[in-house]
């Protein structure tokens, strides 16, 4: 181990981690996000000590909403018209800005304190894998995803889709009825 | 009244003697510049002053003048030792060393005290000597390389062997730390070493010194 004075350096410095949005469910998502941009996930948390990582999000076109969510899910939107306030549903609103859908979500879940601003500051959202050189180098890990992304049919092996446990293996000559 | 010098010197012999055993025996693979620098940390004027005036030496002093000027102070405390030394045997003298000098080694860092100015030069010399291969620093972790608070964690290899580990603000202060931190780990003076042997009995560190002549005298 180190003097103290380095080990203490290393115990409140902050980590830059990397999050994929692939197919990830948004609400879940942005609690995860929010836990690591307060600092939460450390056990030196305090909300004093402004302990909160940086997170760069990254595919977030690509994010999930459940069931009919995307039709059904209105964001407010300030035109900057007079007496001109928006709903627009989440659909209308991703396709406006593909990063906005994660960046309210995790506003909202964020404690509402004067800390929201700065925690907002140390969230790069980014819709696909294109990230500014500057950025990437910064980075050390990565947050857990909050489900794999399942795998379409295509996507699977012969070998795996040949193994496959089935209740039942019917006859060459079978027809199903109608 | 007599003069203390004589006593004063005697006492400091003692300290001097017994501090240097002591740490020999506590740490055995540290250099001798490694032990020569706790014990000028431990034998400093101000700290002897510190623990004069707290063990209450202050109204034993008759002084011309006042305040009294601290090498005054240290010189009492160094002639009462002298005296003990004088009136019960080295043993009791040596005791006393123990029981309020060398303790203020307790929670310190002993690797602060030794002002190495080029570690890296350092663990080579020694790598080279015990015919291993020379220190390579790696990179384990970093983060925020752009930014204004970086965090460099390196660690100093020797033939694919993690000697010591170390983070930092920078990459060359982190190299120079981890260098540091392999350096203890080989001295055996790193952080989770076990604690100073303080309860031990002056005989079983007389043992392991391998100096037990005096206490033969033992009444």
């Amino acid at each position: 181990m180190a003097s103290r004075v380095q080990q203490h350096w290393l115990t409140f410095s902050r980590m830059w981690l990397l999050c994929d949005a692939r197919w990830q469910p948004t609400p879940e998502l942005a609690k995860r996000i929010c836990k690591y941009l307060e600092g939460r996930h450390k056990p030196v948390y305090h909300p004093l000590t402004d302990c909160g990582d940086h997170v760069v999000v990254i595919n977030t076109k690509e994010v999930a909403f459940d069931k009919n969510q995307w039709e059904k899910k209105l964001y407010a939107v300030n035109t900057g018209y007079k007496d001109t306030m928006i709903a627009m549903s989440a659909k209308d609103f991703h396709r406006m800005d593909p990063t906005k859908v994660i960046e309210r979500e995790v506003y909202s879940e964020l404690p509402k304190n004067s800390q929201r601003q700065n925690l907002m500051t140390r969230l790069h959202l980014f819709p696909d894998e294109n990230i500014p050189d500057n950025i990437k180098e910064n980075l050390v890990d990565i947050i857990p995803p909050v489900m794999e992304p399942p795998k379409r049919l295509d996507e699977f092996t012969e070998e795996e889709k040949a193994s496959w446990p089935r209740f039942f293996i019917p006859p060459a000559d079978y027809k199903p009825a109608d | 009244m007599q003069d203390n010098t004589q006593l004063a010197e005697q006492g400091w012999e003692v300290t001097t003697n017994y501090i240097h055993r002591f740490l020999k025996a506590e740490f055995p693979l540290l250099p001798d510049e490694g032990v020569k620098a706790i014990h000028d940390y431990v034998t400093q004027e101000n700290m002897l002053v510190w623990i004069a005036k707290h063990l209450g030496v202050k109204d034993l002093i008759r002084c011309e003048s006042f305040p009294v000027p601290p090498s005054v102070t240290k010189q009492v405390f160094l002639a009462i030792i002298g005296a003990v030394n004088h009136d019960q045997g080295m043993q009791r003298a040596e005791m006393f060393v123990h029981d309020f000098v060398v303790a203020q080694l307790v929670g310190k860092d002993v690797n602060a005290m030794w002002d190495v100015p080029n570690p890296m030069g350092m663990l080579a010399e020694i790598l080279q000597k015990e015919g291993r291969g020379e220190p390579e620093p790696r990179i384990i972790n970093q983060s925020g390389v752009n930014t204004v608070t970086p965090v460099f964690c390196v660690g100093v290899y020797s033939d694919k062997e993690l000697l010591g580990e170390a983070s930092g603000d920078t990459m060359p202060l982190a190299v120079e730390e981890a260098a540091r931190v392999a350096l203890a780990n080989m001295f055996k003076t790193h952080e989770g070493r076990k604690p100073l042997a303080l309860d031990t009995r002056l005989k079983t560190m007389a043992e392991i010194a391998g100096k037990t002549d005096y206490l033969e005298n033992k009444s």
